[in-house]
């Protein structure tokens, strides 16, 4: 059997994180995210769990596996983002690093894609 | 720059008003829920798109990298319901409710737990299934013919592991979370001792492949292998006779499943292809031979 239908699938999770991450990211930049918008908890909820691999549910897990292969990617320092985004209002040095996270997003969703493309 | 942008995505929503339009009227009603899952993600699209160009945010400067990013995002999800979901309702005959009829009393059968999948004979590369569309794709002639049908079996797992908040299905996916999480922990132990050891670079290369094989292809397949068996029984192992055979891959190759430093890379699946060695062979073999309903 091919693998489209774990490709298919990270495709749409990493999809829908992505489209999370760059409405935080606008907001962000726009001085109008606050820690009750539901973008950014689910957002954060990624963030923290990438320096917990064996934790969250399938698709998290599957997430966080791929953007810890990702050298741009640091895990550690995401997950205390992660927590300031729970928390407080946050400074715009988080941004850089969330940009990168959305540029890695995209090339794993890249990734996929190809790999649906070929069939599996 | 920003002319271009305003200009490629008009484009982009006139294709998907274009796609829209191709939709057949008068589909059979084995197709209603994929026609409600095109219609409602293409809306979807374009809503995002016409927020690329009319948002003010959207517009700033500072802004552009998400801009650009989420018209990407619009034209893959586009391509996807373009070339899976469209085609396989624009071209929609009779004659594919035979396999659609058939997956229902699979479901029934065996008590699956979900919507069936809508099965469209439009694959070019055997058993396909988008899980998130609930669409199977097999090849054009499978209808007529019985040897690969147990593979609906199998198929009809995927769909599983993707499905949130459902009791009768955490069990299945609970026990994939254990294998990941052991097999993960098993690697992870390795390449440590291979790091400290200062053992030979290519076998951590191999170690680091097998559990992206493991995290991203192996586990699903072992797991709807194993979905197969217990609600199929012993005809779905004898079914992947056939394909291995012409596969040029040898079924009874393997003697010994232990993944072990030792094992050359061949025997193990180092290229990544399922099933690694003769395991799922051997998981069929001590399956059950008596049907078993989910739940």
């Amino acid at each position: 059997m091919s693998q489209i239908a774990m490709y298919s699938g990270i495709y749409d999770e990493i999809r829908e994180y992505a489209e999370v991450l760059d409405r935080v990211l606008v907001d962000l930049k726009g001085g109008t995210s606050s820690p009750q918008d539901e973008n950014r908890q689910k957002l954060a909820e990624l963030l923290i769990s990438l320096a917990a691999p064996q934790a969250g549910d399938l698709s998290m897990r599957l997430i966080s596996f791929l953007l810890r292969e990702d050298t741009g990617v640091d895990p550690l320092e995401l997950s205390k983002i992660g927590e300031l985004l729970r928390a407080t209002r946050v400074e715009t040095s988080v941004i850089a690093p969330l940009e990168r996270l959305a540029q890695s997003l995209q090339r794993e969703q890249a990734v996929a894609m190809a790999r649906m493309r070929m069939r599996g | 720059m920003n002319d271009y942008f305003q200009g490629a995505v008009r484009q982009l929503v006139e294709r998907g008003q274009l796609l829209i339009s191709m939709i057949p009227t008068g589909l059979s009603r084995e197709f209603h829920r994929l026609e409600d899952t095109c219609r409602e993600r293409l809306g979807d699209v374009l809503d995002d798109l016409n927020k690329l160009t009319s948002d003010p945010r959207m517009l700033l400067p500072g802004n552009q990298p998400e801009r650009l990013r989420q018209f990407k995002r619009a034209i893959w999800q586009m391509d996807l319901l373009e070339t899976v979901c469209i085609s396989a309702l624009e071209r929609a005959k009779d004659s594919d409710k035979y396999l659609n009829r058939l997956v229902e009393r699979i479901r029934i059968e065996i008590a699956y737990p979900m919507l069936p999948p809508v099965v469209t004979p439009l694959s070019q590369s055997y058993f396909q299934t988008y899980p998130k569309f609930n669409l199977m794709l097999v090849p054009l002639s499978e209808g007529h013919f019985l040897l690969h049908l147990p593979d609906l079996y199998h198929e009809l797992a995927h769909p599983l592991l993707m499905v949130r908040y459902d009791r009768r299905v955490e069990p299945f996916k609970n026990a994939f979370i254990d294998v990941i999480d052991s097999v993960t922990q098993y690697i992870e132990d390795e390449l440590e001792r291979e790091k400290r050891g200062g053992g030979p670079p290519l076998l951590s290369l191999y170690l680091q492949q097998w559990l992206r094989y493991w995290m991203l292809n192996w586990t699903t397949e072992f797991f709807c292998d194993l979905f197969a068996v217990y609600t199929l029984g012993p005809a779905y192992a004898w079914s992947h006779l056939h394909p291995l055979s012409y596969s040029g891959r040898r079924p009874v190759h393997c003697s010994n499943y232990e993944f072990r430093s030792s094992d050359a890379p061949s025997r193990c699946g180092a290229d990544g292809s399922y099933p690694p060695g003769i395991a799922a062979r051997r998981i069929c073999g001590g399956g059950h031979a008596n049907r078993r309903k989910m739940g």
